[in-house]
């Protein structure tokens, strides 16, 4: 995939970015590769795959759970003080520690998991055009066919602005 | 009148971009206080703890009511911004910053006080978990431990539910500023364009942290509680500290915020944003807490007048009838008797009636904590060992620097990033 083969056109009214994102999908572009830029969520062009989100999020939690358990019994353990007969690992005690580590462990998992999964810090493969920010929005192929390219922006012509 | 995308850009990115001409000596002004409070901290380090006035019996004074107390307010964000977030209640939109900025600087704050409580803070590392020659390790028994592991999960959960919402508004400052400032932004956004795919993870991460900082911000402050309630000290022991705790908490917090939001309301010319709907809103959230904070209040207080424990109606008498009583009236008076009026009118809730209400209930909290802790431990279990506590000009300048800490805090990240979420105004619009 070639990013210097992008083609994007500036969508500045509400419709022309329903027409762009139907010019490339008769142009023979699959939902999946048509990218759209824009300052706000537009959940009509989110694409609809799986979050899997919280199912991760869900393992780092248990996983710094069995972590918060295991630092306090066996620290807990390993130096243990002198308690009269009372336990030296207390349960009660330790589901705290184990507590809190679980939901920090869920903490860390989501902004890890979300950093992956927008690819962020991104490497700059996707255009940033400060107009976006005024309110347009981008629409676009990252990589366009060398085949179609120029079917692409034939298409693209008269919706907006292109952007090779 | 109902504003376009551009004007909400135009009108929030302002106070980023230009400097008003009060900034400047504010923040050196504020910072000067910090100054002298920490000043007066590294005269304590200096000198020793004795400058302070915690002595036998009153071990703890001051500082843990400090420590209490902010960690208090720090529950703003995380009823206003989550929970709000969760319900879908669109007027959250202009006050979730705010509200998750207080909680981050109110944590950092609080987070503070144990370090300046200690005696000797250059060893403050013997906490921390390594192999040592003394053959100590932390003992995870104790509450103070449990604060440990609680504060700092939720500090590290509330910076990550502040920073996640940020990351497209820097996006957008990238975009509208030229120089070392486009560069400055394009680093904290991380790169982000705003492709749908970044939007949806992005919601998705917001909406799970906004369901895991709930339970956590209702930990911590239960934890705090239990540093108390863990004790056999008269009127500490009782099971009721954990929710009462968590609803002075919040009650503290939302008064909090509502003050933030009137010095920003004017200071930044928001007051198309943090307008009287906002504030009414959050106006009958406190007037709601002020009714549970009373609730919890009485029944802590029947509970302990009807068991007539020796040791417990001592300090509970203490407190109403004894020295403290007038510290005791003015709490009830600043938390119930003048809030309830000003909340429950509809005439008299108004921005102006609110803020009132607000620096009464922050008054009125911060007494409350003073109360929970300096009387029981000045009258517990034998004569012998009863005593006074009178604070001293260390600990009342280091109180005084905190809140003038908070106020430079929030100057200064107001003049990096939007106070009201940008983008999150303009999706309202599309909604």
């Amino acid at each position: 995939m070639n990013p210097e083969n992008g083609v994007y056109v500036l969508c500045s009214e509400p419709g022309s970015t329903e027409r762009a994102v139907s010019a490339l999908l008769s142009a023979g572009m699959s939902r999946s590769d048509i990218v759209v830029i824009s300052s706000v969520p537009l959940e009509q062009y989110a694409q609809s795959e799986k979050v899997r989100m919280p199912w991760l999020v869900f393992a780092g939690a248990v996983l710094g759970g069995i972590g918060g358990f295991l630092l306090a019994s066996v620290t807990q353990k390993s130096y243990p003080i002198t308690t009269g007969g009372m336990p030296v690992v207390t349960l009660w005690t330790d589901g705290i520690i184990t507590y809190e580590l679980a939901m920090l462990g869920a903490i860390l998992t989501t902004s890890v998991v979300f950093l992956l999964t927008a690819r962020l810090p991104a490497r700059n493969r996707l255009p940033c055009d400060p107009q976006v920010s005024q309110g347009k929005v981008m629409v676009g192929i990252a990589s366009a066919p060398d085949a179609l390219r120029n079917n692409i922006i034939e298409r693209l012509k008269g919706i907006g602005e292109i952007r090779p | 009148m109902v504003k376009t995308a551009d004007e909400i850009q135009r009108d929030l990115l302002r106070p980023v971009i230009q400097t008003p001409r009060r900034a400047i000596p504010a923040m050196v002004g504020l910072a000067l206080l910090v100054l002298v409070g920490f000043s007066a901290w590294m005269y304590q380090v200096y000198t020793g703890i004795g400058v302070a006035g915690i002595n036998r019996p009153v071990f703890w004074g001051f500082y843990i009511t400090n420590f209490v107390f902010w960690i208090g307010i720090s529950h703003a964000g995380t009823l206003i911004s989550a929970i709000l977030r969760l319900s879908n209640a669109n007027w959250r939109r202009p006050i979730t910053r705010c509200a998750e900025v207080i909680t981050v600087f109110a944590l950092l704050i609080g987070a503070m006080f144990p370090l300046i409580h200690l005696g000797r803070p250059w060893l403050a590392f013997w906490l921390a978990p390594y192999p040592n020659q003394r053959g100590l390790w932390p003992n995870y028994r104790s509450p103070l431990l449990w604060d440990f592991f609680a504060i700092n999960t939720y500090l590290i959960g509330s910076l990550i539910f502040l920073m996640l919402p940020i990351i497209p508004d820097c996006a957008l400052l990238r975009d509208n500023l030229s120089g070392w400032r486009s560069k400055f932004y394009a680093v904290l956004c991380l790169g982000w364009r705003g492709t749908q795919k970044q939007w949806r993870q992005l919601e998705a991460a917001m909406h799970i942290m906004a369901i895991l900082i709930i339970p956590v911000a209702v930990s911590v402050h239960s934890i705090v509680s239990w540093d108390f309630a863990m004790t056999p000290v008269p009127m500490w022991h009782s099971t009721i500290f954990a929710p009462y705790f968590v609803v002075g908490a919040i009650f503290s917090g939302i008064a909090a915020l509502i003050i933030a939001m009137v010095f920003l309301r004017s200071s930044l010319h928001l007051e198309e944003y943090l307008n009287a709907h906002c504030f009414d809103n959050l106006g009958q959230l406190l007037l709601v807490m002020s009714l549970l904070w009373l609730y919890f209040i009485f029944a802590e207080r029947l509970t302990t007048w009807y068991g007539n424990s020796k040791s417990e109606i001592d300090v509970l008498w203490l407190t109403v009838r004894g020295p403290y009583r007038h510290l005791f009236w003015v709490m009830v008076f600043c938390n119930f008797v003048i809030p309830f009026p000003l909340l429950a009118i509809k005439k008299l809730r108004t921005i102006t009636g609110t803020f009132l209400a607000s620096v009464m209930v922050v008054i009125g909290m911060w007494i409350e904590r003073y109360l929970i802790i300096v009387p029981s431990l000045s009258r517990k279990f034998l004569p012998y060992a009863w005593g006074t506590y009178r604070p001293t000009w260390v600990e009342i300048t280091i109180t005084g620097a905190t809140f003038c800490t908070m106020a430079l805090l929030y100057l200064l990240f107001s003049k990096l990033v939007p106070v009201v979420s940008v983008w999150e105004l303009k999706a309202g619009l599309r909604e």
